[in-house]
């Protein structure tokens, strides 16, 4: 039965990956061939301020995306687990941002967060808040897109309302008995019984933060000449220039394996927290 | 006597491989018009008129060969990767400034010896468009259109400001500045409600250097110059438009909102003053505001002599192409007068309104041609006067040599002036730091 699967994994994943370690070790343009340069490459990753600047953009991102994901998700799928009229209607509406392809999200935001007549600026105008440049002011673009990002919750929000649906109502009955508040209920039931559902995805949204590509390609870096330099370079644009548009796969073979290693190390650290603050049902 | 024996060999081996390169141009192959097969090709599509009309016509010429097209900008993670496991398309369309790359790095067929079997004349094209094409003694492409750019002046905020088309002069600076306080407005929010002169930087970087004679790189693709004085003073004096307008942060959100391709596009709405922009845009004023107000004005080096910079697309064939020759036979029928005249043609037939404002095709041949019988002046001035211009400085044009790093070139000044638009860097110290970047590119391409 797993036969399919193994192959699949070895000639699709497992291979690449052993290839794209041995040319981090080579010169390589993909056209002629691979040069071995021993650890040129590796020694480069510490060295170039641009592969440092893109890092700090994406961890910049993540911290930002990936507790307000979490937060507005959960908040939207308990609403969406309170209500019973038009419930589907409502989880329809909150799903579809996510089937939206990347491209036309990226073309959409460009205009929603434009300062000068952006909807974002002109609804913060309406509250008398002077609106930042999301799209031109380098402090600000990471924030803009972040607020982007946010736009397609729909898959997080789905995870959610079906971990809320497997709560025993039990537990929320004899809490009331016992006079717990909601605030109460919320911390001591919910929160606790969902939490492996909370910790899958703040592992899936941590690697998706540390992989985030085609929106922010699409918004800054269509044209080459038009990008906004490099406060929106964020690691996975970096490595996509390196290998694509300059072709220095090695290198670019390099970058991938780091981005690898990093996401392994905050993958294990969230596992190490998880034995902490994550609840399972029958475990000892 | 083994010694003998071993030096006529050598010359015997020495005769076979120079009879080997001398025919090897006879060896070429070019087919004619009953040629069969199929053409793959990447990067061109027939979804304009311009490409349709030429396909068509090529197809009738050559009825017995199949064309398969990849519309859209050549993809180049498909075409290496085609490339290197050897079977890359037929031909690909590119553009200019990303074929050197590619030629460095043995991914393009030289394509002399195809060019002398086929009688392809390349001396016909435009020099600033073959430079590009010609990467270390050798000629991987042919070029098909010249995109120059020129000054889109706005008449009626220049009547506004009380100024005159003289006025737009690119090679008076102190003029220049003048000029972009009179038309620029800002409203009482500090918001640009109209941009006075937009030096289109970064993009338009190079023609901004050579307009004050200094280089990016050298003419060998070799040497990062971006350094220099010339350059340094030229970037630093055409960042400084913006601060007439709010900077460059609210240009660029003001910009944004723009609608290039529209009835409400720049010029139309009032947006801009004085905008250096490329020659296409004039075809798509004509289609959507025909009776828009304005003058091109060429732009001009310090020295007063006028000066353009040229970009535009080229045929190249892949290396390990099966059908090189027929290949050869395509890019020559489909850049040749007389292919350019039919499409002209083709293009003033599908006109619903709009003005014909030429086609400018790299081929000087052809060019003429097309401006002798086809072209016919709208007497709409903008537009005639803008056709005059467009022709007078299609030789006046200068590209950025070819090098092995083209794509970390571009990027890497890009990169130094948007910091000085930014006001991050000083302009001398931008400069330097993408100097330095750029010689390390051009140092160790691989």
């Amino acid at each position: 039965m797993l036969s399919p699967w193994i192959f699949g994994f070895l000639i699709f994943t497992l291979g690449p990956m052993i290839v794209s370690l041995a040319l981090s070790f080579t010169r390589y343009d993909v056209i002629n061939p691979p040069e071995f340069i021993g650890f040129k490459n590796w020694a480069l990753l510490f060295s170039d301020p641009l592969l440092l600047k893109s890092l700090q953009n994406t961890f910049f991102f993540a911290a930002l995306h990936v507790p307000f994901a979490i937060a507005i998700a959960l908040a939207l799928a308990l609403l969406l687990d309170q209500i019973s009229r038009g419930a589907g209607l409502f989880r329809t509406v909150f799903y579809l941002p996510s089937i939206t392809r990347a491209v036309a999200t990226g073309i959409l935001w460009l205009w929603l967060l434009n300062p000068q007549v952006g909807i974002v600026n002109q609804f913060l105008h309406l509250l008398h808040i002077p609106g930042p440049g999301w799209t031109t002011d380098p402090n600000w673009i990471k924030p803009g897109i972040v607020l982007m990002s946010l736009w397609g919750l729909g898959n997080t929000v789905v995870i959610y309302f079906a971990a809320l649906r497997q709560v025993p109502n039990e537990l929320y009955e004899a809490a009331r008995v016992d006079g717990a508040k909601p605030w109460a209920q919320f911390f001591r039931i919910t929160v606790p019984m969902i939490s492996g559902t909370l910790f899958y995805t703040l592992v899936i949204n941590t690697i998706f933060a540390l992989q985030y590509f085609t929106e922010v390609y699409t918004m800054f870096f269509r044209g080459q000449e038009s990008g906004v330099s490099e406060d929106a370079l964020f690691y996975v644009i970096y490595l996509f220039r390196q290998s694509f548009e300059y072709f220095h796969m090695g290198y670019a073979s390099a970058m991938a394996w780091l981005l690898f290693a990093i996401i392994v190390v905050v993958t294990l650290v969230q596992v190490g927290f998880s034995r902490k603050f994550v609840y399972y049902e029958g475990a000892s | 006597m083994s010694g003998r024996w071993a030096l006529g060999a050598l010359i015997a081996a020495a005769a076979c491989g120079g009879g080997g390169s001398q025919s090897s141009s006879q060896n070429v192959k070019i087919p004619d018009k009953t040629a069969s097969g199929t053409l793959q090709i990447w990067g061109f599509g027939d979804d304009n008129v311009t490409a349709k009309s030429r396909l068509d016509a090529f197809k009738a010429a050559y009825p017995n060969v199949k064309i398969e097209l990849t519309p859209g900008s050549l993809d180049p993670q498909k075409f290496l990767s085609a490339v290197a496991a050897g079977s890359p398309p037929d031909l690909v369309n590119l553009n200019r400034a990303k074929l050197s790359t590619y030629a460095n790095r043995n991914a393009l067929t030289p394509l002399d010896d195809y060019f002398s079997a086929a009688k392809l004349d390349t001396s016909q094209f435009r020099s600033a468009a073959m430079k590009p094409l010609q990467v270390n003694g050798k000629t991987y492409g042919v070029p098909e259109f010249n995109n120059v750019i020129v000054a889109y002046v706005n008449n009626k905020a220049l009547k506004e400001a009380g100024a005159q088309l003289s006025d737009v002069d690119f090679s008076n600076w102190q003029k220049l500045s003048d000029l972009n306080r009179k038309l620029s407005k800002v409203g009482p929010d500090g918001k640009p409600q109209r941009v006075g002169i937009d030096p289109k930087l970064p993009e338009f970087t190079p023609l901004w250097v050579y307009g004050n004679n200094g280089k990016i790189i050298s003419d060998d693709g070799k040497k990062a110059l971006l350094d220099s004085k010339q350059t340094i003073d030229a970037v630093s004096y055409a960042a400084g438009l913006r601060d007439g307008y709010g900077g460059q942060q609210a240009y660029d959100a003001y910009s944004q909102t723009w609608d290039i391709f529209g009835k409400g596009n720049p010029i139309a709405a009032d947006q801009i003053g004085v905008t250096l922009f490329e020659q296409w845009w004039l075809a798509t004023i004509g289609k959507v505001s025909p009776n828009a107000d304005f003058s091109i004005v060429p732009f001009k080096a310090r020295n007063g002599k006028e000066l353009t910079y040229a970009d535009g697309n080229s045929w190249a064939v892949p290396k390990g192409s099966k059908n090189a020759g027929l290949a050869t036979a395509f890019m020559k029928f489909m850049t040749d007068p007389d292919t350019w005249v039919l499409s002209a043609k083709a293009n003033v037939a599908s006109l619903r309104g709009g003005v014909f404002t030429g086609i400018y095709t790299a081929n000087t041949k052809a060019d003429k041609r097309i401006f002798d019988e086809v072209y016919k002046p709208s007497s709409k001035a903008s537009f005639d006067d803008a056709v005059k211009v467009f022709q007078r400085i299609q030789d006046e044009a200068v590209t950025l040599p070819p090098s092995a790093a083209g794509n970390e070139v571009v990027q890497d000044y890009t990169d130094a002036v948007r910091n000085v638009l930014l006001r991050r860097q000083p302009a001398d110290a931008a400069m330097r730091a993408g100097n330095q970047k750029i010689q390390a590119a051009l140092t160790n391409p691989g």
